[in-house]
């Protein structure tokens, strides 16, 4: 259990990365939102265990997605690094509750998403169009609560907490 | 399950969950420099990126096409609930495109019987018919930079850099790189995709562009030729990278920049079939370089350049 419960944070952001490269269909312009749900995970575990998130899962999972989308190597790596410092940031803010969290994250995502535009837009030498950057910081905020959940289900420290049971009196 | 106090309970959380604070080292910089490092590189279009990019997508091929098979039930219905919306509407078109069609074909049989009959007559070579492979898209590229699709067919299966990859809709683009097992589409959306085209029943002699939109555009368009919306959009076969005549799309825009619906949906690629077209400049550029990444752009400068003249 003590093992799963360490691999389990690298291990989700791995598939969501893996997530990330299929073909889902989806228009050109949406399709930014995918490379973003790694984040998501990256942010969650960060936030709360970052001893249980290595920075190189983190590196190798932005290398992979740069590889395999064809994109410039190292623009996800980097953005996922920054995210996750600033994952570090938010897990030293003392909040409660999962609409704290969630306010925090989006101020996270709203910082990044601006770093990966500047960033594109740096490549080009160019100023980049940013509106599928904007709707798929949108989509990815509204995706939060969601993957959240299903994180938090997949913790085994998460489960094992609230498989206690109070009794009365002792 | 076990029982436990309110106490016990506090401290047992505060032992599973003692406040972590990561301290700071020196990985998360270093990793970061190295991630800047490959940027500037991929920038540079440095050959030794172009070489670990295609050792890894070697590594994860089959993973990513083993990661399909359970995801097929998921897409499959992602697209049914998408064409439930637009049925209706589709329905209407199909019906008036079926009227045009049958006049459209009509007309088609009498042209090839002329045509039959001229052939015979001026004893002109029949084209050679392409063979073709079909393959699988794995992987689909995502963001701001590039429009490509990874197949699940490379040099193993006689796939070569620069063949035109084909829907059944349409031209979708072509190979720009090719591993053992796996190759890399270059959509006509792509911001350095250049097509040379015949545009409308005029055969109007123009460049596809794409600029990463999802309609590519018409440039070197003669200023005094007639374009208007609705023209079909094919290949020219002018530079001979593409064979003359393959269908590519629609014109949606009739203002500048034209623009062009390619008829081939290529947000929702699954299968692609790859043309064994051995184009005279092809075997030239092959003559120069590989068939790696190193070559990836010369086709299209190519094109480029042929198309100015």
């Amino acid at each position: 259990m003590q093992v799963l419960s360490q691999v389990i944070p690298s291990l989700s952001v791995a598939l969501l990365s893996l997530l990330a490269m299929l073909p889902w269909g989806l228009p050109s312009d949406s399709r930014f939102v995918l490379p973003l749900l790694p984040y998501i995970a990256i942010h969650y575990w960060t936030a709360r265990d970052p001893e249980r998130l290595p920075e190189w899962v983190v590196f190798l999972c932005g290398l992979s997605v740069d590889v395999l989308t064809n994109g410039p190597l190292g623009y996800w790596s980097l953005i996922y690094l920054a995210g996750y410092v600033l994952a570090m940031g938010a897990g030293e803010v003392r909040s409660s509750g999962p609409g704290a969290r969630w306010l925090l994250f989006l101020s996270s995502m709203a910082m990044l998403i601006v770093c990966a535009w500047a960033l594109s837009s740096l490549y080009y030498f160019d100023l980049v169009d940013w509106t599928p950057f904007a709707w798929a910081a949108v989509a990815a905020g509204l995706a939060y609560p969601a993957l959240a959940f299903v994180l938090r289900s997949a913790d085994p420290r998460t489960a094992r907490r609230t498989n206690d049971r109070l009794e009365r009196g002792v | 399950m076990r029982y436990v106090g309110y106490e016990q309970l506090n401290l047992a959380r505060q032992r599973a969950s003692p406040p972590r604070r990561r301290r700071f080292n020196m990985v998360v910089p270093g990793l970061m420099f190295l991630s800047v490092a490959l940027l500037v590189l991929s920038r540079m279009e440095h050959s030794y990126v172009s070489s670990v990019r295609w050792r890894i997508t070697e590594l994860v091929t089959p993973v990513l096409s083993a990661a399909l098979i359970p995801l097929e039930p998921l897409r499959w219905a992602g697209r049914n609930a998408t064409d439930l919306f637009s049925r209706v509407d589709e329905l209407q078109r199909l019906r008036d495109e079926n009227q045009q069609l049958k006049g459209w074909q009509w007309r088609a049989n009498e042209l090839e019987r002329k045509f039959a009959d001229l052939s015979a007559t001026s004893k002109t070579v029949r084209e050679t018919a392409i063979e073709f492979t079909t393959a699988r898209v794995i992987a689909n590229s995502s963001g701001a930079f590039v429009r490509s699709a990874m197949i699940n067919a490379g040099r193993d299966n006689k796939v070569k850099t620069g063949y035109p990859v084909m829907s059944g809709d349409g031209l979708v683009g072509r190979v720009v790189e090719t591993g053992p097992s796996a190759a890399r589409v270059l959509l006509l959306t792509d911001v350095n995709s250049r097509i040379p085209v015949f545009v409308g029943p005029n055969a109007v002699r123009a460049m596809l562009a794409g600029d990463n939109g999802a309609s590519p555009k018409l440039i070197y368009v003669a200023p005094d030729s007639e374009v208007k919306v609705g023209d079909e959009v094919s290949a020219s076969g002018v530079g001979g990278l593409f064979p003359r005549g393959l269908r590519i799309g629609t014109v949606i825009s009739a203002s500048v920049p034209l623009r062009v619906k390619p008829h081939a949906g290529l947000d929702a690629l699954e299968y692609l079939s790859v043309l064994f077209y051995e184009s005279p400049a092809l075997e030239m550029m092959s003559g120069d370089a590989g068939t790696n990444g190193a070559t990836a752009a010369t086709p299209d400068s190519a094109s480029a350049r042929i198309g100015q003249r």
